[in-house]
């Protein structure tokens, strides 16, 4: 499954009755290619798009710049953010949603689950690093340990 | 559709993991996911690139969301030699398995420690003034730039 798919499977206009939007998240669906990059963390920061702008760094430019962190605020606020060498201007804005139902019930299996004991490890780094390490070492016996 | 069949994880599993770790902070916007269009404007040049920003961030969202895309390019910055960075990294490249190019501003950390997990052989990596490039050459034991 390709990206493009992916994403039209995951993801739609928060509201629908906007047909600009619409329309404009299919033009932006049509354009998404293999090439997509991901900065996790990314707060209100834009060096990954920098850094690769008209670089010989890598062969094509993404087609989409995903970045993920807890707060968009100032972006979404203000429209525009003025860094020390570049400038950032959003010009259109569509709210997105997941395209699935989350309001089903919690269901037994869910319960049963070791959800508690999986948050407990996400709140606690260094544990979730010893775990990952250790999941990948166990399925990558051939990779050298830290 | 669910995103289930993408990450193998039942829709309910990953909103719970989602919402039980917002922040209390910034709720305004936790949990929203924008497309933005912008102008880059670097060097009095000015180019349109798109933005698909999730205003979530934590690990499970990493493994079991964006792990589900066929992601190639990774740009991870760990100047502060953050764990819970690291552990965002480590799951990045742990599930999204098509990652071929790394590029961080921080050489250091991915060349002694963090990447010598997913390959065996020495890094070598040449910085473009503070950026570096990793490729990726999965199975063979061999990083190069």
């Amino acid at each position: 499954m390709g990206n493009r798919e992916i994403l039209d499977k995951l993801l739609k206009p928060k509201d629908l009755s906007n047909s600009s939007n619409v329309e404009k998240w299919k033009e932006f669906l049509n354009a998404v290619d293999e090439n997509i990059s991901l900065y996790p963390s990314a707060f209100e920061d834009f060096r990954d798009i920098i850094r690769l702008n008209n670089s010989n760094l890598i062969k094509d430019e993404p087609s989409v710049y995903i970045h993920t962190d807890n707060i968009l605020a100032r972006l979404i606020d203000e429209r525009q953010i003025n860094e020390e060498g570049y400038k950032v201007e959003v010009r259109e804005i569509i709210e997105l949603d997941f395209k699935v139902d989350f309001q089903e019930s919690f269901d037994e299996h869910f319960k049963h689950d070791d959800y508690e004991k999986r948050i407990s490890l996400a709140k606690n780094p260094k544990v979730e690093l010893k775990r990952i390490k250790e999941n990948f070492l166990r399925d990558n016996p051939d990779a050298e340990d830290l | 559709m669910a995103i289930k069949h993408l990450t193998g994880r039942s829709n309910k599993e990953i909103w719970q993991y989602i919402s039980k770790l917002k922040p209390v902070k910034h709720k305004d916007y936790y949990g929203k996911i924008f497309l933005l269009n912008v102008d880059v404007t670097l060097d009095g040049v000015t180019e349109k690139r798109n933005v698909l920003y999730f205003c979530i961030d934590n690990i499970w969202f990493l493994k079991y969301v964006v792990s589900a895309f066929n992601l190639e390019l990774l740009y991870i910055t760990l100047v502060h030699h953050d764990m819970v960075e690291i552990a965002k990294f480590m799951t990045c490249l742990t599930t999204c398995t098509n990652i071929k190019y790394i590029i961080s501003d921080d050489a250091n950390i991915l060349k002694n420690g963090i990447l010598s997990l997913q390959h065996k052989a020495k890094i070598d990596w040449r910085g473009r003034g503070d950026v570096c490039l990793y490729q990726i050459i999965r199975g063979q034991h061999r990083i190069t730039v």
